[in-house]
């Protein structure tokens, strides 16, 4: 359905008639050339990446939340995408614009602010929930003053445009390439995720519980955050920065099929799919231009955040 | 006049202390240089926000913290009087060739942000800021400053930004050839363009700063500046500053010509041209898709060079019209008439 509705109008038999040309390999009629072209190089790809993204990033929130025993922490609240903003502004300013050294620095320091966010929350004397969120606020601000100040430094020429332009980020301009470079990554790392999500209940119920169950508490942990790190930097390093889906899809997936990661998991990431599209496709058809996404995110996920804080002492975790 | 008789130590002092007001207000050398101004006679200018300056005499030590305004100081070859500029421009080669001690000169702000202790520091006579910063402008004339606040969004607010800092600075004459020249150029494509149909109009894309899918909107001064140069917009229709576009947009558009902007991000006609997505386009299939010039310095936005930018458009956009054109002896002219040394000398290049 997204993929027939958008500027350039493309009614339901032109899709069809597209299909079938490419099922058939017969020609694609002259008059067809450019609804071909949005329907096979721009909607197609964007569509399939925006579920993509949507996925990992529910994923990686259910993780998060299981892995802290924390219902309001996310990949973007402990600071991974601000994080990989620097390391990818970094990477722009002293390597250039290779996108191996933007997406790798992009992962070190995610997952640099990650460690951060954690330390700072564990050596923390009190044992709140909002001890991490705060400590995720802190790593948030630092590397964002970081990435600030690389903008300064900047070549305004440049530099600058590149890194503004790859922390802006959204859907619009996603063509097949990005779709073959990020889903190698994507199945990787969900596959972690996906064969030892079993264990997550386990690490949820807290550490002197798991550890008596013979689970190696910190491996463990070491290895979903990494895998939970590496798909989100990957998807920041294509679309930019997405908040608020990492943090509610997990809570709404929670609401219909409970707490059990088992099936949570895997229904999150399909929640998180849906939601995307959703999204993107609201957010390309709504105005005459293109609305970014992340307003679009926030709008939503923003109130949900105050209303689990406002309700936090009924959480079931 | 009557001759000052010098009868009594009173008289003396007197004529001391004359003499050192003049100093002290430093009226002595700067009157003599510029010899046509006189002594004691005030210079009045209007700044871009309409804000009159009064100078005792052409100001001698400029500071400035706005590239445009950088610019405008180097066309009108006044940039010796320069004793700090915006830090973005201390990498920008076209001006560190045309002087190469620039480099020594401190640069104590930038649009962004301004250090004022380091600017006060400099002892400036004038001080150029963008105009857009109302508190910038009023925090320094509290602190006793001449601010000049620059505002050239459009051609006409260019030439009477380039006449008043011409008068400012004692470079009236220059100001007014750099005027004519604009009036001139002006005047030839209007008469070349402003009949054109809407249909006879090509559809122009201007890639804006952040990738292919950014453009300028209406309200942009590139968007007059391809209607000027005989074009119709593709993002006319857009209403903000520069806007983000769909490629639906793009491929729904079907502009024949596509203009990148050097500093754009990600982007250069190469990768237009590869893209799959835009194979179907007029601009790709028939090879209309360049890097707007120039080489040097962005002739698409409103600096004094800007006017070369609107002739290369036109060139592009209606070539029949300006067939008689030669744009790189066009911009070696221009440039040996502002700056002393052609465009080619330079090192700038159309393409």
């Amino acid at each position: 359905m997204s993929i027939g509705v958008g500027l350039y109008s493309l009614p339901m038999e032109v899709i069809f008639e597209l299909v079938s040309c490419k099922l058939t390999n017969r020609a694609v009629p002259s008059e067809l050339f450019s609804p071909s072209v949005v329907f096979w190089s721009v909607r197609l790809p964007r569509a399939i990446m925006a579920l993509l993204v949507g996925a990992v990033l529910a994923l990686a929130g259910t993780v998060f939340q299981g892995v802290f025993r924390n219902p309001l922490v996310s990949p973007d609240i402990l600071g991974v995408s601000a994080g990989a903003g620097f390391g990818a502004g970094l990477a722009i300013i002293l390597v250039g614009r290779s996108a191996l050294a933007v997406q790798s620095m992009a992962f070190i320091f995610g997952l640099a602010a990650v460690v951060a966010a954690y330390q700072i929350g564990r050596r923390s004397r009190s044992d709140s929930v909002t001890v991490l969120v705060l400590a995720g606020v802190i790593v948030t601000a630092i590397f964002t003053a970081g990435l600030s100040f690389l903008k300064y430094v900047a070549d305004p020429y440049e530099q600058l445009p590149a890194i503004v332009f790859w922390t802006m980020g959204g859907f619009s301009d996603i063509v097949w390439k990005d779709v073959y470079w990020t889903l190698p990554v994507f199945i990787a790392g969900t596959a972690v995720l996906f064969f030892l999500r079993w264990r997550l209940d386990l690490l949820s119920l807290g550490d002197e519980e798991a550890l008596t169950l013979g689970v190696d508490v910190k491996k463990m942990r070491v290895l979903y955050i990494s895998a939970s790190t590496l798909i989100v930097a990957s998807s920041i390093s294509t679309c930019g920065t997405i908040g608020w889906v990492g943090l509610v899809m997990p809570h709404m997936a929670r609401l219909i099929v409970g707490p059990n990661h088992q099936f949570l998991i895997s229904f999150a990431s399909v929640l998180g799919a849906i939601f995307m599209l959703i999204i993107d496709t609201l957010a390309r058809t709504i105005s005459s231009g293109e609305i970014p996404i992340s307003i679009m995110t926030s709008v939503i996920g923003a109130p949900f955040l105050a209303y689990l804080l406002l309700r936090q002492e009924e959480s079931n975790f | 006049m009557k001759p000052l008789k010098v009868n009594s130590i009173r008289d003396v002092l007197l004529v001391g202390l004359l003499l050192l007001c003049f100093v002290a207000s430093g009226c002595g050398q700067g009157a003599e240089q510029t010899g046509n101004e006189e002594a004691g006679e005030d210079i009045v200018v209007t700044d871009g926000l309409g804000r009159e300056i009064t100078l005792s005499q052409p100001a001698e030590r400029i500071l400035t913290s706005y590239g445009i305004a950088t610019h405008m100081v180097f066309a009108l070859g006044a940039q010796d009087k320069i004793v700090g500029y915006d830090s973005p421009s201390r990498n920008n080669a076209f001006f560190n060739k045309l002087m190469p001690e620039l480099s020594n000169i401190p640069t104590p702000g930038s649009p962004a942000e301004f250090n004022l202790e380091e600017a006060m520091a400099l002892d400036p006579d004038l001080i150029l800021v963008p105009g857009r910063n109302m508190e910038l402008v009023e925090n320094l004339e509290e602190k006793g400053l001449t601010v000049f606040g620059v505002v050239a969004e459009d051609l006409e607010q260019l030439k009477d930004s380039m006449l008043n800092l011409g008068k400012a600075l004692g470079r009236e004459e220059t100001a007014q050839e750099f005027v004519n020249y604009y009036e001139n150029t002006l005047q030839k494509v209007k008469e070349r363009t402003e009949n054109i149909a809407e249909e006879d109009r090509p559809v122009v894309y201007l890639v804006g700063p952040m990738g292919l899918l950014s453009t300028c909107s209406s309200e942009m001064y590139q968007h007059h500046l391809i209607r000027l140069a005989g074009g119709e917009n593709a993002g006319g229709e857009l209403t903000g500053g520069w806007v983000e576009v769909s490629p639906e947009h793009l491929i729904e558009w079907n502009p024949d010509l596509i203009f990148v902007v050097q500093y754009t991000a990600d982007t250069s006609p190469e990768s237009i041209m590869e893209d799959e997505r835009l194979q179907g386009i007029k601009a790709v299939m028939n090879k209309q898709v360049f890097w707007f010039p120039s080489t040097l310095n962005p002739w698409d936005y409103p600096s004094p060079q800007a006017v070369l930018g609107l002739y290369w458009a036109a060139s592009k956009i209606q070539p029949d019209l300006f067939n008689d054109l030669d744009m790189q002896a066009e911009a070696d002219q221009f440039f040996q008439k502002f700056y002393g040394k052609t465009y080619t000398e330079l090192g700038g290049t159309l393409d």
